[in-house]
């Protein structure tokens, strides 16, 4: 997800991998699990409408996963790693305050089979997270 | 591209984490924290907006009265001391050039609101028509103007500003000292609720707006402010009014009073009168998602009209959408045949009168 980037800090869980686009994966055995940061989720505010890819479809890194609606604009949700949509968050679907309130729990988004386990591996830290979301800061 | 103006209140944003954006070549926060929690402020209680990015003009002279009978559609001679009038400045063509509000003070005394990304535009018309020479000052930088909206706006506004604001009616307004200095009161707004519009020497701006804050009132940015108005089914230039369009096929022909005597575009907008190309129309679409302004509006699947604006609409809790349809379309058409693209997917609409809400 790309968006105006503004001054709150987060504290992101240390056991996640990040992307510059604001989504986070944990990788458990052979399933990645994804969300949206609580950084992008602020930004986001007012959360209308989540559109997600469909069980079964593949996902190249940085292809399109989905997309969220706030009241003021529609955002791109990005797949972090290449690989194949195992199963997607239906709760979230039809309520978006699981995404508000819990973005790294209750609020996850979709899983995926990774074609490359190590692609998790060569993502953000957390630390590195916080770091670009710093950099970010232009106001 | 140029580093955006700042309003008087610039500093109190970026401490009180306004989002800010730059919007028409101002930097403004278009939210706070959360557009929906301003928006229901403004429906329940009191919002405050800083809209000093709007422009502001001052008129002296015998002349002045001629020059904005000149200039804008609507006729002046309507308007009696301390009112104001909704108007628009056409081109020749009869598209818009902006939607204004006209103050009268006294006969040889008025002013002009405009929109911010049009107030070069319209001070060349102005200056272009000012040939009875009357005194044009634009005042938009050495004054902030706060808009206090809601059904608690009254209330706050006599507590803070002036007592006696109750006493100013619907579309009228005063001048008046505040801290000994001038400013002006206005009972006016663009959220379809009851309130005001204030104006005040820059300088004076941050205490004040501060001071209503601490009083309870609900600091909003543009994003609610638009949300409000597209609820109002007011028009917001740029998006139902433009150069192309019309005040006839933006819904505003009443506004024009053709047998006025000349002004602006009066020739083409009189044949335009008869025949507009397009009519202004509200949508409720039947899904969650809302449509943008670009989005294709269709009857019976063929393409028939462009939305100008959409939203989520936090009363309603559905998406709404105005729209600009070809004025040859039958309207309404019949139940289940209109529907929008959004992005690709074709969504029924439901077709509603404007506005989409009004205050009880």
């Amino acid at each position: 997800m790309i968006m105006e980037i503004h001054t709150k800090m987060s504290n992101f869980p240390t056991d996640l991998r990040y992307a510059e686009t604001h989504e986070w994966v944990r990788l458990e055995g052979d399933t990645a699990t994804i969300g949206l940061s609580a950084f992008a989720v602020e930004q986001l505010t007012d959360l209308i409408v989540i559109d997600l890819a469909k069980p079964g479809s593949k996902v190249k890194t940085g292809g399109r996963l989905g997309e969220v609606e706030s009241v003021k604009s529609v955002n791109d949700i990005y797949a972090p790693i290449a690989g194949e949509v195992l199963e997607v968050n239906a709760a979230v679907v039809a309520d978006l305050s699981k995404l508000s309130n819990d973005p790294y729990g209750s609020g996850w988004l979709v899983k995926i089979k990774p074609d490359n386990a190590a692609d998790v591996a060569a993502m953000m830290s957390a630390d590195d997270y916080t770091k670009a979301v710093a950099g970010f800061d232009h106001f | 591209m140029n580093t955006p103006k700042t309003t008087p209140l610039h500093e109190w944003h970026k401490a009180h984490q306004g989002r800010l954006v730059d919007f028409a070549g101002w930097s403004m926060p278009v939210q706070y924290h959360s557009i929906m929690v301003e928006h229901e402020a403004v429906r329940t209680k009191v919002g405050l907006f800083d809209v000093s990015h709007m422009g502001r003009l001052e008129f002296q002279g015998e002349q002045a009265m001629d020059l904005l009978q000149r200039a804008t559609v609507n006729d002046v001679n309507l308007l009696g001391n301390n009112q104001i009038q909704y108007s628009l400045i056409c081109d020749d063509l009869g598209g818009t050039i902006d939607d204004v509000l006209v103050y009268r003070m006294y006969s040889d005394r008025w002013a002009m609101v405009c929109n911010a990304s049009n107030r070069e535009a319209v001070l060349e018309c102005l200056h272009k028509l000012n040939k009875y020479l009357a005194r044009i000052d634009d005042t938009t930088e050495q004054t902030a103007m706060i808009a206090i909206q809601g059904p608690e706006a009254l209330g706050l506004t006599q507590r803070k500003i002036d007592p006696s604001a109750d006493q100013i009616k619907y579309y009228h307004f005063k001048d008046f000292l505040y801290q000994g200095h001038p400013s002006r009161l206005s009972r006016t707004g663009y959220t379809g609720e009851d309130g005001f519009e204030w104006i005040l020497p820059a300088e004076l701006a941050e205490s004040a707006w501060s001071e209503l804050v601490a009083e309870g009132a609900v600091p909003c940015g543009l994003g609610a402010r638009d949300t409000l108005r597209l609820e109002a089914g007011m028009p917001l230039y740029g998006h139902e009014l433009s150069t192309s369009i019309d005040p006839y096929s933006a819904g505003l022909g009443s506004f024009v009073k053709l047998g006025k005597g000349d002004f602006g575009g009066r020739l083409e907008l009189e044949r335009i009168s008869t025949a507009p190309s397009r009519r202004r129309v509200g949508l409720i679409l039947v899904d969650k998602r809302p449509a943008r302004q670009g989005s294709i509006v269709m009857v019976d699947g063929k393409p028939v009209g462009e939305v100008t604006s959409g939203t989520f609409s936090p009363t309603l809790q559905k998406p709404i959408a105005m729209a600009l349809i070809e004025w040859s379309i039958a309207w309404p058409p019949a139940d289940g045949a209109v529907s929008v693209d959004i992005r690709g997917t074709v969504v029924a609409a439901e077709v509603v009168k404007l506005p989409f809400y009004r205050r009880k």
